[in-house]
């Protein structure tokens, strides 16, 4: 316990210190200095594999938390509470996700079953109007390291938290340039939103894989997008043209285990491994998708990572060393998908899932 | 706490070095920084101090936190340079005056706020023994228990130093104010 008195003083002036930012740069420099090093050596390398008994524990912080970020939501206007959490889970449209349950020993999952492809999977968007994106200063004075945007119920009934999810993306700010460079699962706003009002939302991105420049600022142009919880019957349209396909790889893939690589006092650090083999006739470039992991109850495995509660997590996918871009029709790869969460509810029984989605079409 | 050998899984090991750095490296640099005031230098250490620890997580027990952990090697690394022939003979602050490409212009800007930042300063004057333990007390947020695992010494220990460092940057402090006041 840190003593009280003048201790505040010294604490807020320490916080203000400017710090130096740890680039991307400087961590491809380690990282290809350790594929060097372990290149001429067998690697020796050990990871901290969750106990069965600590695994819900562990997991239960990332109930209803949006991947790969700590959500910041500030919500003006409002000062109801949110409602009580429903019950409704909705099921992968075109398929069955493969999954496997992360508590077990690494092994072959035999839920290895095909994941949607073709056709993808059919979404909702969310009587949500999202304007004013930008990035802002969390703190006076400090870098643009917050995305704000203002949120509009445009529908006719109160949106609950947990009736909506969104996605947010950075695309790169210079003109011509496609795709997106970063990408997260996002939580709506905590408070419910009755018909037509409007709340500030808020969400600073915890992870340094984020494009920032060297003061800190975010420096991409963000994209926001929210969507219904559960998914859109296959057929089913939305009555005013907003229904949205997003268009999954041809891929079979399974997650294979997860390891935690750090912790701290507001979150955790894992890693995703899963094993993707190439379904298609055509190569897949890892660029092209991003990786969407979630976890249900393993006695329920046809949820989706569209229904409500349900940790979700979105990350790009960076192709291992044995295909570095492409994976060739047939061929199998083993990625490590490496994600920050928060800490929030508990789950009463875990299974992680994986699906990866073509990115042109499903960023908004 | 378990600790499994991971063997040959390169990509997941590499993931795993990857999401450290994510949460640490902010946490190593700094920390490197405070010891040797030279920015190349704090780079060279900090990458020293993650392939140490990616080569070395089997001795890992996961007693302290990977943070605790990095921030003990990253000690003793910037320990041994300051008693290193070199830390004593080389100009090595040379290299800052050098033309620079766009990056490493951006980071000048880091580098020249805290160059004038007064509790940079101050910190950077402290003697190395209270200067490592304010900077993991108020920059890195170690509780004084966690900064005896860090720099293996004891918590009473910690603590006498972190009273010593607050007497020390308050001394600094008044005079700087007397100085401002002719």
């Amino acid at each position: 316990m840190k003593p009280p008195g003048d201790e505040e003083r010294w604490e807020k002036r320490f916080r203000a210190a400017p710090e130096l930012l740890f680039t991307e740069e400087l961590k491809e420099r380690i990282l290809a200095a350790a594929r060097a090093e372990s290149s001429q050596r067998p690697l020796r390398h050990t990871a901290r594999r969750v106990p069965r008994r600590h695994l819900r524990g562990w997991l239960a912080a990332f109930a209803g938390v949006a991947a790969a970020a700590v959500m910041v939501a500030a919500v003006w206007g409002t000062g109801a509470k949110p409602g009580p959490p429903e019950g409704e889970t909705a099921a992968v449209a075109d398929g069955q996700a493969a999954s496997h349950h992360v508590a077990g020993p690494v092994q072959q999952s035999p839920l290895m079953a095909p994941v949607p492809t073709g056709g993808g999977i059919r979404l909702k968007l969310a009587p949500l109007a999202v304007t004013n994106v930008k990035t802002v200063a969390s703190t006076p004075g400090g870098p643009r390291d917050t995305v704000e945007a203002t949120l509009v119920n445009t529908g006719t009934t109160t949106l609950q938290k947990q009736d909506v999810w969104g996605v947010l993306s950075f695309a790169p700010a210079a003109p011509g340039h496609g795709g997106i460079d970063w990408v997260t699962a996002v939580d709506g706003p905590d408070a419910p939103l009755a018909p037509g009002q409007s709340v500030t939302w808020s969400f600073r991105p915890a992870t340094q894989s984020v494009p920032k420049d060297a003061k800190g600022n975010l420096v991409d142009a963000p994209r926001l997008a929210f969507y219904q919880s559960g998914m859109l019957n296959t057929g089913e349209s939305g009555p005013s043209g907003d229904a949205v396909m997003w268009s999954t790889a041809d891929v079979r893939a399974s997650v294979t285990g997860l390891t935690v690589s750090a912790t701290w006092s507001t979150g955790e650090a894992f890693v995703v491994h899963a094993e993707v083999t190439n379904n298609s006739d055509r190569p897949l470039d890892w660029s092209g998708v991003f990786a969407v992991i979630w976890f249900t109850d393993p006695k329920q495995p046809g949820v989706a990572f569209t229904a409500p509660d349900v940790p979700r997590f979105f990350t790009l996918v960076k192709g291992p060393l044995t295909a570095p871009d492409q994976l060739l029709p047939g061929e199998t790869a083993s990625l490590s998908l490496p994600l920050v969460g928060g800490p929030a509810a508990n789950l009463p029984n875990l299974s992680a899932h994986v699906l990866l989605v073509d990115h042109s079409g499903a960023a908004p | 706490m378990g600790v499994t050998e991971w063997g040959a899984d390169r990509d997941g090991a590499e993931a795993l070095l990857a999401s450290w750095m994510e949460a640490y490296g902010a946490d190593v640099l700094n920390f490197a920084y405070s010891y040797l005031h030279n920015y190349h230098l704090a780079q060279d250490v900090t990458q020293d101090v993650f392939l140490r620890a990616f080569q070395h997580a089997a001795s890992f027990r996961g007693e302290s936190s990977v943070k605790t952990w990095l921030l003990s090697i990253t000690a003793n690394r910037c320990r041994d340079h300051l008693r290193s022939w070199s830390a004593k003979h080389e100009l090595y602050t040379l290299d800052e005056q050098d033309p620079k490409p766009a990056a490493e212009r951006t980071e000048q800007v880091v580098l020249d706020r805290i160059a004038q930042d007064e509790v940079w300063q101050m910190v950077l004057e402290l003697p190395v023994k209270y200067r490592e333990v304010v900077v993991l007390y108020y920059f890195r947020d170690l509780s004084t228990k966690e900064i005896a695992e860090a720099l293996d010494a004891t918590e009473e220990a910690i603590r006498t130093r972190l009273h010593r460092a607050r007497s020390l940057l308050r001394q600094r402090m008044e005079r700087d104010t007397r100085e401002a006041s002719w």
